[in-house]
Order: structure tokens, then sequence, then C-alpha cells
């Protein structure tokens, strides 16, 4: 009880409180512009945390994370784009309601929603992650390999492109993460006689490189084309909540939020997940499946509402095992590390005003976005209007800065650069990019319980077969199984229908 | 009911991008063996070993390229689109990069700034020079003076 206390005063301070508040000002315009992601804003807007203490920094990024996804829905409501990758499935419900003049009450429930589900999602990292935390002092080091490991597997399944694709994009962050210095014994490894490589690949600038730069090298290929010209925006008329839409709205709510948080506290899986989950059982167990898809404000509640409740989820994991619950997550990680410290139970015995100060904060941001919601949704729409000309230039200049700014290293440049090419080309080959990150990010976890759980057992692999790592150890290939099946069905399902003549497909149409 | 009627093949080919993937994957997993290997490794007691644990990550890696080459499933097509702007959007960024250990942040910044607008297509002088000098100096007040961040430093930081 008295950690809460100290993690309530310590947030209760100017800093912190206007950090939250500018952060949530800068995730909705991040979040309402397609094109930039909360990826992306964060990774972009870390190095403005290193000047600050870390309670500050974080809650920055608290509001960036949590208002950014709310914001991304906007845009997928009135113009069919998301504004953020995982805001995907408000176009399902929201942009049907938008077309048939409700776009209104749809951004009152996308608001409504959001505010709950990052509730919901706080109450349940309060009351979540301290559990964790003391369960996370019992996990050995054979453990964190294995979790390490099925992270990776986790994410590499769900991620776009293949099951194959996500692991190498995985395997190759693991590698990324050894080169430098061995962490037991201190032999230079991989660095190719590269003397700015001795003391490792920092993270943060790859991270701002393959989000950051990466997009940007896209849009200007692009010429910033896209669905910015063409779609009317619709301009939302009324904004309070029939109550007639309020009621059908609960059902989503309900479903939304504990499926979104624990979808988010699964290592590797986060607001995308969550929010399509959420919506298929929504649409599983409501009895009138007729409107999904069509303009059902329970379509777009349920996925605004795990959407939202999957970002305070996406923490648990990332403060008590230091193992990130998605991306987005793992770049908060990077303002911890460089103050020097580091998530996981010893962060929640030793600073008590930071780890509890944090889980407030994610108590407090919903009713801040509420307030900046109800306030500026008519504004929403000017947002998008900022010329992308101006725009990206700008973002580019923030990258630069900011990768140099870590630690004050013209080299950390030249890797973000490297990295925004890597990530573009990922990218073109449908090699998802988050994979690499969460295995940067892990390696050194992985490697370290790899290292010391086989010295524990003396040199010998026997450590795989002890219980807790067997389990965990199976849970990865069952993952991988699932992932394979599901690729092989949908792959059989895409060639029969290729491999049908036009009229047996209006045949099969017509059944 | 009427059976397909085209011939295609029922196993889709591996795509071409599928194939320079494997490829460079392939490349990175053997140079990352060889590089590894090559490594000094202390006998520790116990310890596999600082070679381990990148042996068995590269591992991996060599496997699901060889699992890239036997995939089946439609390749997605590449799409290309404006490259000859992606293309000087890089050099841009590596000039950047050399400009700012020469002539420090602001004036680099000017000079990307300039750099990434034209490649944006902006055209308006007033706007190109405007634009790219508000940026510098805002973006240099921000993180030099505001938040105390240390940046290049060149000609015109020394006078500020």
């Amino acid at each position: 009880m008295e950690n809460w206390l100290i993690g309530l005063e310590a947030i209760l301070s100017p800093l912190p409180l206007l950090m939250l508040v500018v952060g949530i000002f800068g995730g909705i315009v991040i979040g309402a512009l397609p094109g930039l992601t909360a990826v992306m804003g964060v990774a972009v807007l870390l190095p403005f945390t290193f000047a600050m203490d870390p309670l500050p920094g974080m809650m920055l990024m608290v509001g960036i994370y949590t208002s950014a996804i709310y914001a991304g829905s906007i845009p997928a409501i009135l113009m069919r784009v998301p504004g953020t990758p995982s805001s995907a499935a408000a176009v399902l419900d929201g942009y049907p309601m938008a077309k048939a003049g409700k776009a209104g009450p749809a951004l009152s429930i996308s608001l409504y929603s959001s505010f709950f589900g990052s509730l919901l999602g706080g109450i349940g990292l309060a009351v979540f992650a301290p559990l964790l935390a003391t369960i996370a002092l019992k996990v050995g080091q054979a453990e964190y390999f294995m979790i390490a490991l099925f992270a990776l597997t986790i994410i590499a399944s769900i991620s776009e492109g293949s099951l194959v694709k996500g692991l190498l994009s995985g395997l190759f962050g693991l590698l990324l993460a050894t080169v430098g210095t061995d962490p037991l014994v201190g032999t230079a490894r991989l660095t190719f006689g590269i003397p700015e490589l001795r003391s490792g690949l920092d993270f943060i600038p790859i991270l701002i490189g393959l989000f950051g730069v990466a997009e940007a090298m896209h849009q200007f290929e692009r010429r910033f084309g896209k669905a910015r010209d063409g779609a009317k925006t619709a301009s939302p008329a009324r904004f309070t909540l029939g109550s007639r839409i309020r009621k059908r709205m609960w059902p989503g709510v309900a479903m939304g939020g504990p499926i979104g948080f624990l979808i988010g506290v699964l290592p590797g899986t986060g607001g995308e997940v969550g929010s399509f989950v959420s919506y298929n059982e929504t649409r599983r167990v409501s009895r009138d499946k007729s409107q999904f898809g069509h303009g059902d404000p329970r379509g777009l509640a349920a996925a605004e509402t795990g959407h939202n409740s999957a970002v305070p989820g996406t923490l648990a994991p990332t403060l008590t095992l230091g193992i990130p619950g998605n991306s987005v997550a793992a770049v908060m990680i990077g303002v911890l590390t460089v103050h020097g410290l580091r998530p996981g139970p010893g962060l929640f015995e030793g600073d008590p005003a930071l780890t509890y100060g944090i889980m407030v904060g994610f108590l407090l941001v919903p009713f801040g976005l509420l307030l900046v919601g109800l306030a500026g949704i008519r504004a929403w729409g000017q947002i998008l209007r900022i010329p992308p000309v101006i725009l990206w230039p700008a973002i580019l200049v923030l990258c630069t800065v900011g990768a140099y700014s870590i630690r004050s290293n013209l080299f950390d440049v030249v890797v973000m650069v490297i990295f925004g090419v890597v990530g573009y080309l990922m990218d073109k080959v449908n090699v998802p990019t988050t994979p690499l990150v969460i295995g940067l990010i892990v390696g050194p976890i992985a490697e370290q319980g790899f290292r010391r759980a086989t010295i524990l057992a003396e040199g010998s692999f026997s450590w795989v077969f002890q219980p807790v790592p067997l389990i965990i150890l199976l849970a990865c290939i069952v993952s991988i199984a699932v992932s394979v099946i599901r690729e092989r069905r949908h792959g059989r399902d895409q060639e029969r229908t290729d491999n049908l003549s036009p009229q047996d497909r209006v045949d099969e149409r017509a059944q | 009911m009427s059976g397909p009627t085209n011939t295609q093949p029922t196993r889709a080919s591996v795509g071409r991008s599928e194939l320079i993937l494997a490829a460079v994957s392939l490349g990175v997993s053997m140079m990352a063996i060889i590089g590894v290997l090559l490594t000094e490794t202390p006998s520790a007691g116990s310890d596999p070993g600082p070679a381990s644990y990148p042996l068995f990550v590269a591992g991996l890696m060599l496997l699901c390229s060889v699992l890239l080459l036997l995939g089946r499933g439609k390749p997605k097509p590449l799409t290309w689109g404006d490259m000859k702007r992606v293309v000087l959007v890089v050099a841009s960024l590596f000039l950047y990069f050399a400009l700012m250990s020469l002539i420090g942040f602001v004036l680099a910044s000017i000079v990307f700034t300039l750099a990434a607008l034209l490649l944006a297509g902006e055209r308006r002088l007033l706007v190109l020079v405007l634009y790219s000098i508000g940026l510098s100096f805002a973006v240099y007040a921000v993180f030099s003076i505001f938040l105390g961040l240390p940046l290049p430093m060149g000609p015109v930081e020394v006078l500020l």
C-alpha cells in the first residue's frame, strides 16, 4: 500500500504531470496522422527524455503511447485510413458509420471506448504487475531464456508475412545483440575490426532507423500520395452520444477490456492483436451479427477498447521481466536504460517511486485523454492538413538529432541510416521489423540465461529439460506449429480460389 | 461442378524477392558463424563460451534461410515507386552526417533540410529558405539549449 503512496506522490509533481499532458497532445498528432506510427513517435521523441529523470520521461512516453493508439482511430473512421497500423480494426465498423452520416457518434464511441479501455488496462496493470514482479523473482536463468524465445515465436507468428520471415527477423535481432563485447568473458565479438562496434550496437539508433527513417523513405518514394485526397473528410456533426448508441456500446467495452489487456500482457503481442481479437470475440458472442462490418457500434467499441486496454498490458512483462510486450514497450525500455536502470523485479523493489508512479500514470492518463479528446474532437480534422512536404524533412532531422544525442556519437547516426535502409528493404520483401526489435532487446536476456543456466548445470544442457523451461519450450513449439498449420490452410484456400474459373467463383459465392 | 479450368501448378514457385532474401540471410548467418569462430574463446570451465550462443542463433538463421528456399505460397510482388528520390534521401542523410562533423549541427541541418525539402517537391524559395533556417535553429534551441543535450559544434554554435 505504501508503495502506491510513494508512486502517487512521485507523480503528483509538476514535471511528470506536464510531460503526461505534453505526451497526450503529441500522441494525438502522431496517432491522427497516417504515416506516423505510435512506435515511430515514441522512438523519435525518446531522445527528448534523456535530459529528464526517468519518471517524467516515462510519463511522456505513456501519454504519447496511449493517445496515439486512441487517435489512430480518427482517420480510420473519417477516411478509412488507420492513423497508426494497429487502428485497422476501427475501420471495420467506424468507417461505415461515418459514411452513414454518423461520424460524430462514431468518434464519440471511439473516445469513450479508448477511455474505458485504457482505464481498465491501467487497473489490470496495477493489479497484475506487482504480482508478476514477485513471481519474477523466482524466474530462473533457464526460464528467462525460454520466455525470450517464446516472445519471439509469438511475435514471429502473428506478424505480417510468413512465420519463417518473422523468425528470420527475430533471429537477426538476437544476432545483432551479440555484436560487441561478450557479457561474461569480455572478448570482442563480431566487431570485424571496427572499433566503434566494441561497445555494441545501441538499440535506439536502430529503432529510430527501422521505424522513423524507413517510414520516411517509404513516404518519399510514394511522393506522400495515398488516401489523402479523394476520400471526403466527413464533418463530425454531433458529438454527444445518443443514449441508444451508448447502450449498444457496452458489450464491446465489456469484452474488449479484459481481452485486450490479457493479449497485451503476452510478450510480443499488443494493440493490433488486442483490437482484432476483441472485435472477433464480441462478434462471436453477439446474437445479431448482421451489422458487424457495416457500422455496428459494438464492433467499434470492442476494437477500440481492446486496442487501448492492451497498452498498459504491454507494460506488464516489460516492467516486471524486462521482456517487452511489443515494440512500443521496447522503446520505452530505452527511457530506463539510458539512465542506467534495468526493468525487472529489482526495479520494483529498488525504485517504487518510479514503478508505482508509472502505474499511477497509466490510471491518470485515460482521464487526461478524455478531457483532451472531448475538447478537441472538432480540431482533429485540422491536424490531417499538415503538409507532408513540411513534415517529413522535419521528422528526418529529429531522427538524426535523436540518434546522435544518445551517446553524442556520430557513429550512431550512421547506424540509424543503415538500419533505415535495412528497415525499408525489409518492408519491401515483407519481412516484419518488430521481431528484429524484440530480438535485439531480449537478446542479452536470452544469452545470459543460456550461458548462466549452462554454467549452473555445470556445462550440460540439462536445464532445458527442467519442468518450467520445458513447458515454455513446448509452448514455443506449439505456437510455431499452430502458425504453420494456419499458413498451410491459408495457402491452400488461396490456391484453391486462384485455380477456380470465373464461373466457379460465382458459383462459390452463390452458395 | 466443373473442375479447375486453368493449368496453374498447385505449388507456387518461390518468388524472386524470397530468393534474394534467402541469399542475404544465408550470407549474414555464414558471416556471423565465420566471424564468431574466429574470435578467441578462452575456455572457462562450464561456460559454453562467447561463441556458443551466436553460433546457436546463426545456425537457426541458416535453417530458416533454407526453409525460405523450400517455401511455398504466393510471393507478394515487389513494387517500386520513385526510387531515385529514395536513394537521394539516403545520400542526403549520409551527407548530413558528414557535414555535421565538419561544420556543426545548425549549418549541416540547414543544408540537409534544404535538400529534403527539394526532394519532397517544395519549390517556393521563401519556404525553402525560411523553413530550413527556422527548423534548424528551432531544433538546436530545443535540444541543446532547452534540454541541454550536446550537439556537434561548428562556427554557428560557437557564436550562440
